[in-house]
């Protein structure tokens, strides 16, 4: 299945992209996805990323599902 | 109201949009872009946005507000994109019966926008550009 996965602040500069499209083994959970984002990007530190699904904060463990969007980046800093 | 937006507001205009006969206090925020961050001269700095996330976060985050501190109405607004110095970055406005509870919404929503909702802010200073990143500094060159 085909997932989409977005960058953002730094994170773009790591990636060199704001976002691109990964597939994915059905029953990919979100710490599989970390890991192998991780292996994907030099730099990546998946143990201080923040990431979403569909613009949702979750956990490590929930299943992924095609079309989902994944979105990664480091600690916010608006207001 | 809850507004994501790269154009400036109306002060006026926010405190309008929760007035109501019910309020004896509303309470505000007005966050500016400073000139100077961790002994830097800031010229100037761009705001990033998850938009999606961050209109479901700021409603999420006003509700919150509203039945945990038992408050008439909070509004929210927050730009992105290019500010200069001095420009406007957001706006709360809490409306309450009475000032205590409006003080301490306003404070809650405030901490948890910084803590929780996807927005970044790049500095350009003359030594470089930086991601601040939670509390830390990320060069970006």
């Amino acid at each position: 299945m085909n997932v989409n996965l977005k960058f953002f602040a730094s994170f773009r500069l790591l990636t060199g992209k704001a976002g691109t499209e990964l597939e994915v083994p059905e029953g990919t959970t979100t710490s599989d996805l970390l890991v192998m984002v991780r292996d994907m990007y030099e730099g990546f530190n998946e143990k201080t990323v923040l990431y979403a699904v569909n613009g949702e904060y979750v956990g490590k463990e929930v299943g992924l599902k095609e079309g989902d969007s994944i979105a990664f980046f480091p600690p916010v800093s608006g207001g | 109201m809850i507004r994501v937006t790269r154009e400036d507001f109306s002060v006026d205009e926010v405190i309008a949009s929760i007035r109501s006969g019910g309020m004896g206090a509303i309470v505000t925020f007005l966050g500016t872009v400073r000139n100077k961050s961790k002994g830097r001269d800031v010229d100037r700095i761009e705001i990033q946005v998850y938009e999606e996330m961050a209109v479901k976060q700021l409603q999420a985050i006003r509700e919150d507000a509203i039945t945990r501190f038992g408050v008439e109405d909070v509004a929210i607004v927050h730009r992105y994109g290019s500010l200069g110095v001095s420009d406007n970055i957001m706006m709360i406005a809490v409306g309450a019966g009475h000032r205590p509870e409006a003080f301490e919404a306003c404070r809650y929503v405030l901490e948890t926008i910084k803590e929780k909702v996807p927005l970044w802010k790049k500095e350009f200073t003359p030594e470089g550009d930086y991601w601040i990143e939670g509390e830390e500094y990320e060069r970006t060159e």
